[in-house]
């Protein structure tokens, strides 16, 4: 389908809430993103390329990066801009953000081709130093239309600077909320999984797994297309929900609720891309009301540059507790919840795997397989089973990785 | 002015205030950050200065400033002077603050280039020693001259606990090394865990 402008819907596994007593409901969220009305013009970007050439990366790894990033600037024109920092311990700024004339290129590339492994691990530095980068050179260029994005590749734990999972994020957001959005690569079997995810769930941009090294240049080059078909940006939904209902949003967005007022900041999306958000939502009884009412509106900017809005409404009925328990609920609401629901929850109980709580985090996938089961497919429960049963046994990193990996493409949709 | 009435709370109601917790504020209290409450019978008593100061050691750690500067900062600020440092941060940041603090000013007055800069001001004030100045290219690209930020500490800040790499070497075998690690030990280490593979992937 291709739409002219972005689309929103909303709906629940069931309408029919109870009167007697709070009823838990599923409100499902769904965006599609604008088709790309211009085929040839597409978005100029502003590129700051990260690497992390610390010790461990030496040999093969490097090289694939070496490789990926001199790829990417293959794919960029000379309206795109592009920085490249290279980070150990030290911070190198290989080559500050300039646009990507063919002379520019090759001179990066040349600078690429001379990045040797060095020491340890200052991924906030580097990162730091690639987003001042990009900053910089969207507030030197009065392009509206750029788009701003560090791609933060690592293969190491963030061992100097700020390390802090929970810094980072919070500076990840701050920064995309400033028009830098941020995606991260991890190579190999030595980075935080949940680190990069925070960091890029936060800094509205992407999470790659890169296993093997040889697979370097294809994910960057799908950043890269799906950067350059982004035709919706500054994405912001904000629901009204009236006094009294708790929710919990799925899926780790970046998400605020204060006084009924819910906002989800989503980045941008590339043409066409569907994205279904779900909270879960807990109403409160009520004995005189009728129904209970929610709107979203969406606002953000479109391919050229506009703002755009849409709005929608839902409203739940107040009815008896037995009718409101025995109305049939939504099937196919419930199986698109399922799989958000099952993943965000193998992901945390991967978390609390790491930090050597096995027992509480199998117990935990357990449960939410148990209750998913009814909605899923059951290859699908035989996966996450599958990383239940490693999990008993005892984990690799590889499999920490992998499994985190599918249960994060399986949250947001990817 | 001793008649004028002071609100005065107890730990749980400075607890809610502050958006802390219970046990933070015993914990201030014992390390010294905090002043002693007033005690009334069985009951303890906080008040307003100690909202300011929790107010003021918040701040601190969203800069990531270290506890124990922290400490030594609190130690030197007299009441008055505590609130005086807060007034002064709000004139400079008149926008509210974010529900999760971050370091730097926020609000839709600084961009992102404002935000880094200062961002990288906190570091050095975490770590005085370092090079000062963040040196930036004057030409669109420079080629030879690689550019530092900032360069590592020679001298780690000490930190109160120590941090610990697990390294899984097969299910259920794990290596756990200090970080940092001393530089000639990594290469061995790295030696140990290529052993450790070979050896487990042969069961």
């Amino acid at each position: 389908m291709n739409t002219e402008t972005l689309h929103l819907h909303l709906d629940t596994d069931q309408n029919l809430v109870a009167r007697e007593v709070p009823s838990q409901r599923v409100l499902e969220i769904s965006l599609q993103a604008p088709g790309s009305a211009a085929q040839t013009n597409r978005v100029p970007l502003n590129l700051a390329l990260v690497l992390d050439r610390s010790g461990s990366m030496s040999g093969e790894k490097l090289e694939y990066v070496k490789r990926a990033a001199e790829h990417v600037l293959d794919l960029l024109h000379e309206q795109d801009m592009a920085a490249v920092v290279a980070y150990d311990d030290e911070i190198n700024l290989l080559s500050p953000s300039v646009a990507v004339t063919g002379e520019q290129r090759s001179q990066l590339k040349r600078l690429i081709s001379t990045l040797r492994p060095g020491g340890s691990t200052n991924l906030s530095g580097g990162w730091l130093a690639g987003c001042q980068e990009a900053a910089a050179a969207a507030a030197r260029v009065s392009s509206t239309g750029m788009l701003s994005r560090c791609l933060l590749l690592t293969d190491g734990l963030a061992n100097v600077g700020i390390t802090d999972l929970e810094a980072l994020a919070v500076h990840a957001r701050e920064l995309s909320r400033r028009g830098v959005s941020t995606s991260t690569f991890g190579v190999g079997e030595g980075f935080n999984e949940h680190l990069l995810e925070a960091i890029s769930n936060q800094g509205g941009g992407s999470f790659y797994y890169i296993e093997t090294p040889s697979e370097i240049p294809a994910l960057f080059e799908r950043e890269f297309k799906e950067l350059a078909a982004v035709t919706a940006r500054e994405i912001e939904i904000v629901l009204e929900f009236p006094a009294n209902v708790s929710l919990q949003v799925l899926g780790g967005w970046v998400s605020e609720f204060s006084q009924g007022r819910l906002s989800i900041s989503l980045g941008s999306m590339y043409a066409n891309k569907s994205q279904q958000i779900f909270i879960k939502v807990l109403t409160p009884p009520a004995a005189a009301a009728t129904d209970l009412k929610i709107s979203a509106r969406i606002t953000g900017m479109d391919e050229a540059g506009l703002p755009f809005e849409a709005r929608a409404e839902l409203a739940f009925q107040y009815t008896g507790l037995v009718s409101a328990e025995a109305a049939p609920k939504k099937r196919e609401v419930l199986e698109r919840f399922a799989q958000v629901d099952l993943a965000e929850t193998a992901n945390e109980a991967l978390k609390l795997e790491r930090q050597g709580k096995r027992e509480q985090a199998n117990k935990m996938l357990q449960q939410s397989i148990r209750a998913n089961a009814p909605h899923i497919a059951a290859s699908q429960a035989a996966e996450y089973q599958a990383i239940s049963e490693k999990m008993q046994d005892g984990m690799t990193e590889a499999d920490r990785k992998s499994s985190h990996y599918q249960a994060y493409n399986q949250k947001r949709q990817r | 002015m001793d008649n004028i009435p002071i609100e005065k709370f107890l730990i749980s109601e400075l607890a809610e205030r502050a958006g802390t917790t219970i046990r933070t504020i015993r914990y201030y209290t014992d390390e010294g950050l905090l002043p002693q409450p007033e005690t009334q019978g069985k009951y303890a008593y906080y008040n307003e200065n100690h909202l300011n100061r929790l107010e003021l050691i918040r701040r601190m750690k969203t800069a990531y400033l270290p506890l124990r500067e922290i400490q030594q900062v609190m130690l030197s600020l007299t009441d008055d002077e505590v609130q005086k440092r807060l007034v002064e941060e709000l004139s400079s940041d008149q926008k509210t603050r974010p529900a999760v603090a971050s370091p730097a000013a926020s609000g839709s007055g600084s961009n992102a280039l404002n935000y880094i800069a200062l961002l990288l001001k906190d570091q050095k004030v975490l770590r005085p020693q370092e090079a000062p100045e963040v040196v930036r290219a004057s030409a669109p690209l420079v080629s030879d001259t690689q550019l530092r930020y900032f360069s590592p500490d020679p001298q780690p800040e000490p930190v109160a606990s120590e941090t610990w790499q697990r390294i899984s070497l097969a299910p259920g075998v794990e290596l756990h090394i200090r970080n940092p690690g001393k530089p000639d030990v990594a290469g061995r280490i790295q030696q140990l865990i290529a052993f450790a593979n070979k050896l487990f992937r042969q069961t």
